[in-house]
């Protein structure tokens, strides 16, 4: 344990905290729906990233955190769009670009990573030429240049048998090598945010605490940020600095990750970190959010 | 590999073959009357009749006739036309070369048309753009041959000239290249309209499917462009339903021009097909029937030999 003196700059997992590379205000985002009124997906959702920390959204499925992550790429899904808010990156609005300038920011500035690492390489490409499509492009590399460089990336993120795996398509290699590839090419053009969007839920326990792992080691770049997502408080325990707690849209509890997972102030919170189960609970009924909070939180009390 | 999958399904064609021939042959019996009177005419004598049907082989039971057809079939004789008297081989070549051309004129209609409309559908879903084409291709798919090849004639024939109303040379002019042309736009327009729209409605369902697949999104998250995304992540992913429809197209274009070769005259395997028919020449039927099986299978091997080189998860 460090002393007082020594933990004030430090955050909850001893990462230094940098400047604001992140700002989100207001942040609301709705799908239009036929013959009904539109359904807010994100509801006035506001947070910061300081360079150098990793920031958790938390939430059960449908609480708009990955809503919020495609907010901030400007990808989402058809009928939906941002109302109203701010994004700020880097000082720079982001709502306020033009299509063609904020495409320049993906993938360069601000890169993802997805839940599903079965699913998000393309299956009719090679690893290698994927890598590279992006760094050409981004970069204004030539082939070879870029061939290179993905290269080192993969080595970087621990694969082994580099040029096997270039010279592989998507299917020969495991979940958790996907999952590396895709981190290798998220980290490709050196973007200043990682967002991860539950970047370890599709794989099994070992592989995702190497990931878990790996996304540490890349969280330890001080002009880095990272946007976590996930369901799993246990994860989110283990990831971040602060942590971001939605439900239904709203955020209901931020701060310090150690400070909500030890007094967690909002009942939503408590309930979440309830439904965790744990050892000694053997034999019984395993909470659910809605037996905690349905007397007082009224599942409809939205609005 | 590849080799041996071709062998393969080369070996699997012959059954499909011999039934398509079975078949044709033994619908041939059921067509009213007796060829052998039809072709001496009404003056014949019972005896002539009867020696002439000898002849041919007709007074040979089935089964024989059959196997007798197929051996010689085997051996590339495929009998004699009736009606001309020449032999079913030599007229069917002249007749698969002319067809062949329009093939090859309508294959370069058909399929750039209908992956250009079915691509730009696909990228402007649920704008005008993309309803007035779909209302469009649903009726151009179904549109009756006669319907449209008349129509066609009708306006760029008759009405404005551009186009010579039937025929494949002008036999007044000095041939060459530009008159075959000129008089291939009109029957090669109609044969393509129907598969361009079948075409440009399986592009746009393939492709929408596609472009929601996560790799799509992930492609767009790294910041490619909107073009690299779709004409290539996405239109590459979309080929092979696209690969199969389109071999579809083209199987069924070289038989199933027997409309369109009719209305213009074209001396193709279908006009063949339809004149036969019509005349009951059974070795032309035979033949031409067997030709266009020959074809479909072939056409089909194509397609799933393009398709097992598309998908690298095949390959192994």
């Amino acid at each position: 344990m460090t002393t007082g003196e020594l933990r004030e700059p430090l955050t909850d997992q001893g990462r230094t905290a940098g400047d604001v590379l992140l700002d989100v205000s207001g942040l609301t985002v709705e799908f239009e729906r036929r013959r009904q009124p539109p359904l807010r997906a994100v509801d006035d959702v506001g947070f910061r990233v300081r360079r150098g920390t990793v920031v958790g959204i938390v939430g059960e499925s449908g609480s708009g955190k990955s809503m919020t992550a495609n907010a901030i790429m400007r990808l989402l899904p058809s009928g939906g769009r941002i109302v109203s808010g701010e994004i700020t990156f880097g000082g720079t609005p982001l709502l306020g670009l033009r299509e063609e300038a904020m495409r320049q920011m993906r993938g360069k500035r601000i890169a993802m990573i997805f839940q599903n690492p079965m699913t998000s390489l393309n299956p009719a490409f090679t690893i290698g030429r994927q890598m590279t499509d992006m760094m050409v492009h981004h970069e204004r590399l030539d082939r070879d240049a870029a061939m290179t460089r993905a290269r080192e990336l993969l080595q970087s993120v621990g694969i082994p048998a580099v040029d096997r795996q270039l010279a592989a398509y998507p299917h020969q290699l495991s979940g958790g090598m996907r999952q590396r590839v895709i981190i290798a090419m998220a980290l490709s053009c050196r973007p200043d945010l990682l967002i991860a969007d539950e970047p370890t839920t599709a794989l099994d326990v070992t592989i995702q605490a190497q990931i878990l792992e790996l996304l540490d080691e890349i969280a330890a770049d001080p002009a880095r940020a990272i946007v976590f997502i996930s369901h799993d408080f246990g994860v989110i325990a283990r990831m971040c600095d602060e942590v971001v707690v939605m439900y239904r849209g709203k955020i209901v509890e931020t701060g310090p990750v150690a400070r909500v997972l030890s007094e967690p102030e909002h009942p939503y919170t408590r309930a979440l970190l309830g439904a965790i189960p744990r050892p000694g609970q053997r034999g019984q009924r395993l909470a659910t959010v809605e037996d905690q909070i349905g007397a007082t939180q009224p599942l409809g009390a939205r609005r | 590999m590849l080799a041996g999958y071709v062998a393969r399904r080369l070996v699997g064609a012959i059954p499909v073959l011999l039934g398509v021939s079975l078949v044709v042959f033994l619908a041939m019996q059921l067509v009213p009357g007796d060829i052998a009177k039809a072709l001496l005419g009404p003056l014949a004598t019972q005896e002539t009749v009867e020696e002439f049907r000898h002849y041919l082989g007709l007074d040979r039971p089935l089964p024989e006739q059959y196997v007798n057809w197929l051996w010689r079939a085997l051996h590339g004789d495929l009998g004699r036309s009736f009606s001309s008297n020449m032999p079913v081989t030599d007229l069917l070549v002249d007749r698969l070369r002319n067809s062949a051309i329009l093939l090859a004129g309508s294959l370069v209609i058909a399929i750039p048309l209908g992956i250009a409309v079915g691509l730009i559908s696909a990228i402007r879903r649920d704008t005008p753009f993309d309803r007035v084409t779909m209302g469009a291709t649903l009726i151009a798919a179904n549109i009756p041959t006669f319907v449209f090849g008349l129509g066609l004639v009708i306006l760029f024939a008759v009405q404005v000239k551009w186009f010579p109303v039937q025929g494949m040379v002008d036999l007044r002019g000095e041939g060459g290249r530009f008159d075959l042309l000129k008089h291939l736009v009109l029957p090669a327009v109609t044969t393509a309209i129907p598969p361009a729209a079948i075409i440009a409605r399986m592009v746009r369902s393939t492709m929408l499917e596609t472009m929601s697949q996560e790799y799509i999104k992930a492609a767009r998250a790294n910041g490619l462009p909107e073009r690299t995304v779709t004409l290539r992540y996405a239109l590459r992913n979309a080929l092979p339903p696209i690969v199969t429809i389109s071999g579809l197209q083209i199987g069924f274009l070289l038989g199933g021009a027997v409309f369109t070769e009719y209305i213009f005259a074209w001396p193709g395997v279908g006009d063949a097909l339809y004149k036969g028919i019509l005349s009951r020449d059974i070795a032309v039927v035979q033949g031409a029937v067997l030709v266009v099986a020959v074809w479909f299978v072939l056409v089909n091997l194509a397609v799933d030999v393009i398709n097992l080189a598309l998908d690298p998860r095949a390959r192994g």
